[in-house]
């Protein structure tokens, strides 16, 4: 019955020039945005190729003045690469956010902060702007990338394939034919949904594999989007299946179609955005922008004791090597405390982001669509996630940087070439999105087709 | 006539369960978007306004520094919501909250917030412009598919035309009751908005009702049009389902992205390092070495007539960072400017599109009433520019001149706290709608196309009935 309802639908593909011209779309649309989203990458690559190349510049210029014998530029006498805190300048290499083999499937995500970042102690990884200056007006929109192509459109698809299932045959009377016939007419609506599915699920298995080979990811990361892919096809081909039991014609079945779409694909969504929004109101970053200016300020009028204490927590190995005279230490322990409040902040961030990753759970268990957008971004390394791991990394590399800043400045001996060398290859060269979480995901796309499967067995049970 | 036809047709749609359904769910839209948006915005202005007291807390409690470590201090400007966000958030996701004033830099406006949950501004958030905008048009589809081929199917236009009903007084009746649904919805919307507001300005609110009425009647001529055109009611579903997915969702998303193909801003990084060499030429105000600031040494000697910098009744520090300030006001005003310029060529990429789209044009007009466009987003950071020269100019002018020469001959500092107590938070000066919407002339020019086309179709869908006589 399957081949035989395939072969049906592939005729009303032929036939029908609006199942066409979605189908046509999909695949056009889907084709131009996987290009797109290459040349995203490509920018996203140059921009750390050319922060790379400026800090090498820099190493290398240092490198220079330690084997000519001097301690630093001859117009410019007051830098001196024996000490610490010029070591650390001359040393402060890029830390790269390196993306994911898929990251050009979600170009049209919003910047999540800076793709490169110096390495120095004062580095401060919270407010840095992305490598992309956008224009706002073109952000708002939202853009269009393959996780909107598939998260929207395919949709669109087994809609547009599938829209007079179920109606048109009891319109016309068919069904009592088929039952007569082949003895069931529920497996043969079903059947004409599956093809629909399967037809579906063919234009997305076209746009995975032309994004695999475009953006050059192997089957390790094409994987997961194809399976996330076909669990979407099968949530949209079970609520087709819904319809399909309720619909007395095709105008209905439009009708209900359109409606579910819009449901779960436009107001959840929207309804979250919002959430979102209501969420962000009140936080306009003072933590990060006016306390942490002050924050030095009031450590300052802490005594010599608190101050030591307060660093020797963060960095226990220091209290070796602490002056024995606290206040000569004091303005060196100061600017060591300068990562700790980075630190703290980070931390308060990340707590705080929780609501807005609760958010998002509860708005992925909500709407498929939201579920399966989110995971792609993870996929794509492009989420939350990844920008919060590229947050944290450097500010490891800045507090270890720090601890070896105050560690050298309170033993006092002059640095050389490889205290110098040290620091540069302590520093990591990039940082890769962590692995997206994709089976979670899985699970709620299974829960949600085998839901409205069951949901739709258990309305055409009714009806017959 | 045509009043009875009206009537009849809301009863129509009010017996058909879809009318009523499509409704309460337009109303239950308007008025929980409304309430949300108009609480979110207040508690954001609320929360703007807490923060720009901590920020002048912390200006005015600080000891008396030096001005220029005052310049350095600096200050922080938060964004404002925008005279109508509550009705149309505009740009307010994407766009920073927070820009860092400070001497010798200008800066980008940083913290979204939003970015936590990035997945999400993929989506219009439900606010009054969504709903008006995308919902309320759908809604309208899905309540008015069938205006025509529903009628013409049962046999129901054939007895009105019958009983003396014109073709153009039929679908004029239908277009109304189906408009009047989208205009229940906006004024719902619009009469939420001024229950729940604590400061309206009246004449942008109009001004948005009044879009808001144009774009909805756009949007049921053009359903009751393809109702009448096309056979049967699935049809005109599919065909009307496919425009609003066009005009809604794919339509803008491939401008925005044709726009920047086009247009392509530079990276950030090529952005700061062209601005940096430029920069390079200037003064270095704290480069002792540097030949430019001796050349400027020597003239402002001349000027005060003495032959040493002991000499001075100034601080040389002071007027060389102004002439540092200055020289680099002219590189950010180029790049800068260079920058803005490539913005409003995307935009007005985009405004040359919206003939193509009602429903793209009355979001950018929208934005533009509302003050949350890219207009407004620009005017915000140009006067923060002007703030920021201001205040570094004053503390530069404090730096070289609140000074006096003690009985050693040294200078010593005369800045007060009063003094820095003089200094005012900034505060923006939002742009009047007269000036926001004079630069959107493209799409108000296309939503007054649109309207007449939509209702120029409904006419000559009107004569095509009367002449194939499909009633």
């Amino acid at each position: 019955m399957i081949s035989a309802a395939i072969a049906i639908e592939l005729r009303n593909l032929v036939r029908s020039p609006l199942r066409l011209g979605v189908l046509a779309l999909l695949l056009l649309v889907g084709g131009a945005v996987i290009l797109q989203g290459g040349r995203d990458v490509a920018r996203w690559q140059e921009a750390i190729e050319s922060g790379r190349e400026a800090g090498e510049e820099v190493i290398e210029e240092a490198r220079g003045y330690f084997a000519a014998g001097e301690t630093g530029p001859a117009d410019r006498t007051w830098v001196n690469l024996t000490q610490p805190r010029w070591q650390d300048s001359y040393a402060a290499t890029r830390i790269a956010r390196e993306p994911a083999s898929l990251a050009g499937i979600a170009a049209a995500s919003p910047e999540a902060g800076a793709v490169t970042m110096r390495s120095s102690r004062t580095a401060d990884p919270m407010l840095e702007n992305g490598a992309k200056l956008e224009n706002p007006a073109l952000a708002v929109v939202g853009g269009l990338d393959l996780v909107t192509v598939f998260a929207l459109l395919l949709p669109l698809l087994v809609i547009a394939l599938g829209l007079e299932i179920g109606g048109y045959e009891r319109a016309r009377g068919v069904l009592p034919l088929v039952r007569v016939q082949a003895g069931h007419d529920r497996r043969w609506l079903w059947a004409r949904c599956v093809a629909v599915g399967a037809i579906s699920s063919l234009a997305g298995v076209l746009l995975v594999l032309l994004a695999s080979i475009v953006l050059g990811a192997g089957l390790a990361d094409a994987g997961p989007l194809l399976v996330m892919v076909l669990a979407y096809v099968a949530v949209w081909t079970a609520i087709l299946g819904v319809v399909v039991s309720i619909a007395r014609d095709p105008s209905q079945g439009a009708v209900c179609l359109g409606a579910a779409w819009i449901f779960l694909c436009v107001i959840i969504p929207a309804i979250a955005a919002e959430r979102s929004a209501a969420l962000a109101a009140e936080d306009f970053g003072v933590d990060l922008t006016v306390e942490a200016r002050d924050a030095g300020a009031a450590l300052s009028r802490l005594s010599d004791e608190q101050i030591f204490e307060k660093l020797f927590e963060r960095f226990p190995d220091l209290r070796a090597v602490a002056p024995e005279e606290l206040a000569s230490g004091r303005r060196i322990a100061l600017q060591g405390l300068r990562i700790v409040g980075v630190e703290e902040r980070l931390e308060q961030r990340e707590r705080r982001n929780d609501q807005f990753t609760s958010l998002m759970d509860r708005a992925s268990l909500a709407s498929p669509t939201i579920a399966f957008t989110r995971v792609l971004e993870q996929l794509a390394g492009r989420g939350t996630e990844a920008s919060t791991r590229f947050a944290r990394e450097v500010a490891q590399a800045a507090a270890r940087r720090m601890e070896s800043y105050v560690r050298a400045s309170w033993v006092g001996e002059p640095l050389d070439v490889e205290d110098f060398e040290q620091l540069v290859t302590d520093t990591p060269a990039g940082v890769l999105p962590p692995p997206a979480p994709w089976s979670r995901t899985l699970l709620t796309l299974l829960v949600w087709a085998l839901g409205m499967s069951g949901l739709a067995w258990f309305l055409s049970q009714r009806r017959s | 006539m045509i009043g009875a036809l009206f009537a009849n047709e809301w009863r129509a749609l009010l017996r058909d369960g879809r009318g009523i359904a499509m409704l309460v769910v337009g109303a239950l839209l308007a008025a929980g978007a409304s309430w949300t948006s108009v609480t979110t915005t207040e508690r954001e202005d609320a929360a703007r306004a807490a923060a720009t007291h901590d920020a002048r807390c912390a200006w005015n409690d600080r000891h008396v520094d030096s001005a220029h470590s005052r310049a350095h201090y600096g200050d922080y400007v938060y964004r404002p919501s925008g005279p109508l966000a509550g009705l149309d958030s505009g740009l307010q996701a994407v766009t920073g909250r927070v820009i860092y004033t400070e001497a010798h830099r200008q800066n980008d406006a940083v913290h979204r917030p939003q970015q936590s949950a990035a997945s999400l501004l993929r989506f219009e958030r439900l606010e009054p412009s969504t709903v008006l905008q995308l919902l309320a048009p759908l809604l309208m589809i899905l309540a008015g598919f069938g205006v025509v081929t529903s009628d013409r199917e049962s046999g129901r236009l054939r007895l009105l035309r019958i009983q003396g009903a014109g073709s153009m007084q039929l679908l004029l009746a239908k277009t109304m009751a189906l408009w009047t649904i989208g205009a229940a919805i906006c004024a719902l919307t619009v009469v939420v908005h001024l229950f729940v507001a604590s400061n309206v300005d009246v004449g942008r609110v109009v001004a948005f009702l009044v879009l808001h009425l144009a774009l909805l009647w756009i949007v049921a001529a053009v359903i009751t049009g393809v109702s009448a055109r096309v056979g049967r009611s699935g049809t005109a579903a599919a065909v009307l389902l496919a425009i609003w997915v066009l005009g809604a969702m794919v339509g803008p998303r491939l401008v925005a992205m044709s726009a920047d193909a086009a247009h392509p801003l530079p990276s950030r990084d090529a952005f700061m390092a062209a601005m940096q060499e430029d920069r390079a030429q200037g003064l270095d105000g704290h480069d002792p070495r540097d030949a430019r600031r001796q050349a400027l040494e020597k003239k402002v000697l001349a000027e005060y007539g003495v032959e040493r910098r002991q000499d001075l009744p100034v601080r040389l520090g002071g007027l060389i960072m102004q002439a540092d300030e200055e020289y680099g006001a002219k590189v950010w005003d180029k790049h800068f400017g260079a920058l803005e310029e490539q913005m409003l060529k995307q935009d007005a990429f985009v405004s040359a599109l919206s003939f193509l789209n009602p429903l793209q044009a009355t979001g950018q007009l929208s934005m533009a009433v509302a003050g949350t466009g890219l207009a407004s987003h620009l005017d915000f950071t140009r006067q923060t520019e002007v703030y920021r020269r201001d205040l570094v100019r004053k503390l530069n002018h404090e730096d070289a001149h609140g000074v006096q020469r003690n009985a050693e001959g040294r200078l010593q500092r005369t800045t007060t706290r009063e003094f820095y107590a003089g200094f005012s938070a900034f505060e923006y000066r939002p742009l009047c709608v007269g000036s926001l919407l004079g630069g959107r002339v493209s799409e108000l020019l296309s939503v007054g196309i649109w309207l007449l086309g939509a209702s120029g179709f409904l006419l000559l869908t009107a004569r095509r009935l009367d002449r194939r006589g499909v009633l």
